[in-house]
């Protein structure tokens, strides 16, 4: 081997390493760096969305609805399977008091949303305020059955049917809850049931329980003083009847209150009750008919 | 060293590296079956048979290299004993010949090891003889400057030759715009330069280490090389050739280090001879090493001739690889090759030369100039508009293919590690693993059926794909027969393969049903439903045992083996329906009915290949690849004559006729052939007809329904009259009468590598994700491989991912699989 030493190389070895080192971290960086995975068309769509997110929340922070539902409508068609936007569109809709557009809306976070329920009862109520009574029935029975075991779903179902006239299926949803919850409101829809089929006894004993954990739980009240009527017990009755209307007076009291005033032939109390249920409810037909008829006799 | 010598030493390192390859294909289960049983390439087994014979012209070859060690005193002893120890093993050899009789089992990989030792004690003796004459002088900075030039040449003449053969060959058919195409050039050119800038500054490294360390000596730096060369070659073949091959794990490892080890020190062996002859002292460890691969001869002029020579080897290597590859493989490694020679070729072309030295700061500065304009193009632009070119252009160009491979599979590796390392696990499971059969019973009463039995014959065609087939596209007007055939049939419009290559497709479809990912669970008798049915009810059995049929069949029944004198390869459909109207002739009136089975290679992509692709003259398909199309309107012809001559005998309405094919095939999609790992649309949708005589006509049939071949066996049990259970995901289902509901996603996966896809959405989408090459995939089926892929968004992958995982597990659950 040669003696000599023929390094020309101005630059130490010790810094050649630091710079081949620093080269390799150029190296690491350039070809296996993180970058954008998105395409320039990608990120222009980002971008437009986040424009359209930002003109919508800052509208809405402020309650101007009308110039949140611009942006709001343009987020979803851009991102028509977002449930996100079609919720807030929803929302704007509402507060702009378009109940189609918003029952529409609500359609489409129902299909999409991983959560449907969050829109029940709303959708169905929506289509109440719309005067499409199969529409809001079909929304009830959908949000039944988002969530079987939820009692106050069922309820809402029961009470639809129950408003249709559809007393067994009525029945059939408040027995069915009632096997996965306690609730009182379907304790006391079976029992309202159970009259209409003219069973007061069944009736009574149905809310029972109800009354036994909420003496003054109204709707409970107004079914057993009913049943307690039909079944001549009016003194029972009357006691149950008066604790209801304390609690919560209203036209289904007033009126029950005559009828039991009138079976003890008292008219004048029972016409002072039928005119307080029409002060309630004008459109109480019972009443309304049975004042008149009270009236003529009276007369 | 003299050019003859060079060439002795590579023909020598090259037949024991292809002796110690062949250990590793028996050693690997799916390469044993598929390579080597199947007798893939006829020149191996060949090669295998005459091997103890060329061991002898190899041995002879390199003891001639030895000749001046003969005559020396001083060295004649080391010699001799090499000579005589060859000649030992030689002798030994000719008595047993270890190749032909080699085994899958772990005596293949230890024969596969053993075989890299003659190359190693050559280069021992290599060593030992020079050790003492080699003189060794100190490195200098100042060769950097050729250095850096020869690879900044060897960088434009790569990329230049490959550039210009895709544009030539490939660009017109993947159709690319001249802006996407220069766009697609511009991104390989920015990522060649950064990997030859990066083994500039790597070379700077280590010889600045060796300097910093051992006060630059130029034996240090060449140990330093050495290591480093041996580092890439394990890589390499760790990670890029052996993966292709299945071959994983810890055998994996140790076979790329043998190789790495045996084959860098037998170069350095060739290298230290010629620079112990010669009068100057060794200044630089690379280029010592390189030495053997480069041509010191001749003016300036003949050497740059010598380079494009050697590109144009390199380059005639990929086109004649690129329509019968593995996974691009071979393309991959002809183009480090060609890397190899080039750069070595370069050197040649820039001799070291006295440049000053001190400019180290300015090489590294230009060596990463490319580095640099690709990082900021990668961060500032976005990437992601060229994805899609460059996939198509890392398919078709290999030089770019494995560079892209090397830089875009490391975030995916990451990111999907934990599913990639599940599927690598439950992939190619090893026969250590034992796996027990379980009973697969679509029916409990066979041998009972009411019904007269009819006779069948299932043909199914080797990647046969469906849209070159009339029945399923009114484009193709060469297969007339089918077409006619499928007048009177039931035509399955929406049929695929769960999996991918022959090597399980053929399997499952004797199951009825997916089966734990090894090749094979033998006994395989208590699976096979399809042969359960056939062997209880008496059918006369006329199968064309393949290689891997030879695994699965019950061979102590009894069966007529058709094709029986030729290697599976070779099977072609109208010899083979040939013999077997030979056999319905033969028959009795009296006679069991019949059941036939063959899978015809005349479309295979190794067959085509094999016969130089060729096309009849004056025949022409428009619009299709003719060596397919052309053999397809020969196969269409056969079978034509089939049916009618079922027809002639009154047959052909007491036949149940199954056309259909184990899988199908990429013809040069996004520039990719072959079916290895690939499951593109065009690999798992398949055609399937079935005609059913007229009595049987009475059964329900949903031809739009989606359907698997896996169907196929249940199938059979219903039209004889059975009941077929539903054995629930993974297993077939009868395709007549009333089916089970099915859940909306379904596993597929390649038989060869751990590649696993889902199709979802009734079939519209398939995800694809690849633990060979590290990516996924979302494809529209319908669209297929040349439409633009649909992106992956994180949602398809998370819920694809799951499936995967949850497809293996139940599998392997029914299976009684270990987890």
């Amino acid at each position: 081997m040669d003696a000599s030493f023929p390094e020309v190389e101005s630059v130490p070895p010790s810094i050649r390493v630091l710079l081949a080192a620093l080269g390799l971290l150029l190296f690491r960086w350039s070809v296996f760096g993180a970058v954008s995975t998105a395409t320039t068309a990608e990120i222009a769509a980002q971008n437009e969305l986040k424009r359209l997110i930002d003109q919508s929340q800052t509208a809405l922070r402020t309650n101007r609805y009308q110039e949140a539902l611009l942006p709001l409508e343009e987020l979803t068609r851009l991102q028509p399977k977002n449930h996100v936007y079609w919720w807030q569109r929803a929302i704007v809709l509402r507060a702009l008091r378009r109940p189609d557009d918003e029952a529409n809306a609500l359609e489409q976070f129902v299909k999409l949303s991983p959560l449907p329920d969050e829109a029940c009862p709303r959708l169905a109520f929506t289509y109440r305020e719309l005067g499409k009574p199969r529409e809001e029935l079909d929304a009830f029975e959908r949000c039944a059955r988002f969530d079987p075991n939820d009692s106050e779903m069922a309820f809402y179902l029961g009470h639809a049917y129950e408003m249709g006239g559809q007393v067994d299926r009525a029945l059939g949803v408040y027995t069915e809850a009632l096997k996965h919850n306690i609730n009182a409101d379907v304790e006391a829809g079976v029992g309202r049931m159970l009259l209409r089929k003219g069973k007061p006894t069944e009736a009574y004993r149905a809310v029972t329980p109800v009354l036994a954990r909420n003496p003054n739980n109204s709707d409970a009240l107004l079914v057993a003083g009913l049943a307690l009527t039909r079944q001549g017990k009016t003194r029972e009755a009357k006691a149950l009847l008066e604790r209801g209307a304390l609690c919560h007076d209203g036209s289904d009291f007033r009126y029950a209150l005559g009828v039991i005033a009138e079976i003890e032939g008292k008219s004048g109390d029972a016409l002072s009750h039928y005119d307080a249920a029409l002060r309630f409810d004008p459109q109480n037909q019972d009443a309304k008919r049975r004042r008149a008829r009270l009236a003529t006799s009276r007369n | 060293m003299p050019a003859a010598i060079v060439v002795a030493r590579l023909l020598f390192i090259g037949f024991f590296f292809l002796t110690s390859l062949y250990g590793l294909l028996v050693y690997t289960p799916f390469t044993h079956t598929h390579v080597i049983q199947a007798g893939l390439l006829p020149w191996l087994s060949w090669f295998a048979h005459a091997h103890a014979y060329l061991y002898w012209c190899a041995q002879a070859i390199a003891c001639a290299t030895l000749e001046s060690d003969f005559r020396s005193p001083s060295t004649r002893a080391i010699a001799s004993a090499y000579a005589a120890a060859a000649a030992l093993a030689g002798v030994a050899l000719l008595f047993h010949p270890v190749l032909p009789s080699m085994q899958n089992d772990r005596w293949s990989f230890a024969w596969s090891e053993i075989a890299l030792a003659p190359p190693l004690l050559l280069s021992l003796v290599d060593h030992a003889v020079v050790a003492r004459r080699m003189k060794w002088s100190w490195t200098s900075t100042r060769e950097d400057g050729s250095i850096l030039a020869a690879g900044a040449l060897c960088l434009l003449v790569v990329f230049v030759t490959y550039s210009a053969t895709f544009h030539v060959r490939a660009a017109p058919g993947l159709a690319l715009t001249p802006s996407e195409e220069a766009t697609g050039l511009l991104w390989s050119f920015l990522l060649h330069a950064s990997f030859v800038g990066a083994a500039f500054v790597v070379w700077v490294l280590v010889r600045a280490l060796a300097a910093w360390a051992c006060g630059q000596k130029a034996s240090v730096e060449y140990g330093i090389v050495l290591l480093l060369a041996m580092t890439l070659f394990l890589l390499l073949a760790r990670n890029v050739a052996f993966s292709a091959i299945s071959l994983e794990g810890t055998a994996a490892t140790l076979a790329a280090a043998s190789w790495a080890f045996v084959l860098v020190l037998a170069a350095s062996g060739a290298a230290l001879r010629k620079a112990a002859g010669a009068k100057r002292p060794v200044e630089s460890g690379l280029r010592l090493l390189f030495y053997p691969f480069s041509a010191h001869f001749g003016s300036l002029a003949l050497r740059l001739l010598w380079m494009a020579a050697v590109l144009a080897v390199a380059v005639r290597l990929q086109i004649v690889a690129s329509r019968m590859d593995w996974n691009g493989l071979m393309q991959k490694l002809f183009a480090c090759l060609g890397w190899v020679l080039v750069f070595s070729s370069a050197l040649a072309v820039f001799p070291a030369q006295n440049h000053g030295g001190g400019r180290t700061i300015l090489f590294i500065g230009a060596a990463s100039a490319g580095t640099l304009a690709y990082g900021a193009w990668r961060t500032m632009g976005n990437p992601a508009d060229s994805a899609p070119i460059l996939d198509k252009l890392a398919v078709a160009e290999p030089s770019f293919g494995l560079l892209h491979d090397l830089a875009g599979s490391g975030s995916k590796r990451e990111s999907m590690a934990e599913l990639f390392a599940f599927m690598q696990k439950n992939t190619n499971i090893p026969h250590e693993r034992h796996i027990e059969p379980i009973n697969v019973q679509f029916a409990s009463d066979l041998g009972s059926t009411p019904r007269k039995r009819p006779h069948i014959f299932i043909i199914v065609i080797d990647s046969l794909r469906r849209d070159y087939l009339s029945p399923f596209n009114p484009a193709v007007t060469f297969t007339p027969a089918l077409a006619k055939f499928a007048r009177a049939s039931d035509v399955f419009a929406n049929a695929f393969t769960h999996y991918g290559a022959t090597g399980l497709s053929e399997p499952s479809i004797w199951l009825g049903g997916m089966m734990p990912h090894q090749q094979y669970i033998t006994p395989f008798a208590p699976m096979n439903s399809l042969e359960k049915m056939l062997l209880a009810d008496h059918y006369v059995r006329m199968v064309s045992v393949d290689s891997i049929l030879t695994q699965l069949l019950d061979r102590s029944a009894p069966l007529v083996a058709m094709d029986a004198n030729k290697v599976t390869g070779d099977y072609d459909l109208c010899s083979s329906l040939e013999v077997l109207r030979g056999k319905v002739d033969a028959r009795r009136e009296d006679e069991a009915p019949l059941f036939a089975y063959t899978q015809p290679q005349n479309i295979h992509v190794s067959r085509i290949t094999r016969e130089g692709a060729s096309v009849p003259s004056g025949a022409h398909f428009p619009g299709f690849y003719e060596p397919y199309a052309a053999r397809l309107q020969r196969i269409d012809a056969c079978f034509g004559q089939f049916i009618d001559y079922l027809e002639s005998k009154a047959l052909y309405d007491e036949s149940v006729v199954v056309f259909t094919a184990d899988h199908g095939d990429l013809l040069g999609e996004e520039g990719r052939w072959g079916h290895a790992y690939n499951l593109n649309p065009e690999v798992v949708r398949i055609p399937l007809i079935i005609h059913r005589p007229a009595r049987l006509r009475d059964l329900p049939v949903d031809t739009a329904a989606l359907a698997f071949s896996t169907d196929i066996a249940p199938s059979l049990y219903r039209l004889l009259g059975y009941m077929p259970a539903t054995l629930g995901a993974g297993f077939g289902q009868s395709l007549y009468g009333p089916r089970s509901p099915q859940r909306d996603w379904h596993l597929l996966v390649s038989s060869y590598g751990p590649v696993y896809g889902v199709l979802e959405d009734d079939a519209r989408h398939l995800y694809v994700a690849d633990a060979v090459n590290y990516t996924d995939s979302y494809f529209d089926v319908a669209r297929g491989s040349n439409a633009p892929r649909e992106p992956v968004t994180e949602d398809v992958r998370a819920r694809n991912v799951q499936r995967i995982l949850a497809g293996v597990k139940e599998l392997h659950q029914a299976f009684h699989v270990e987890p």
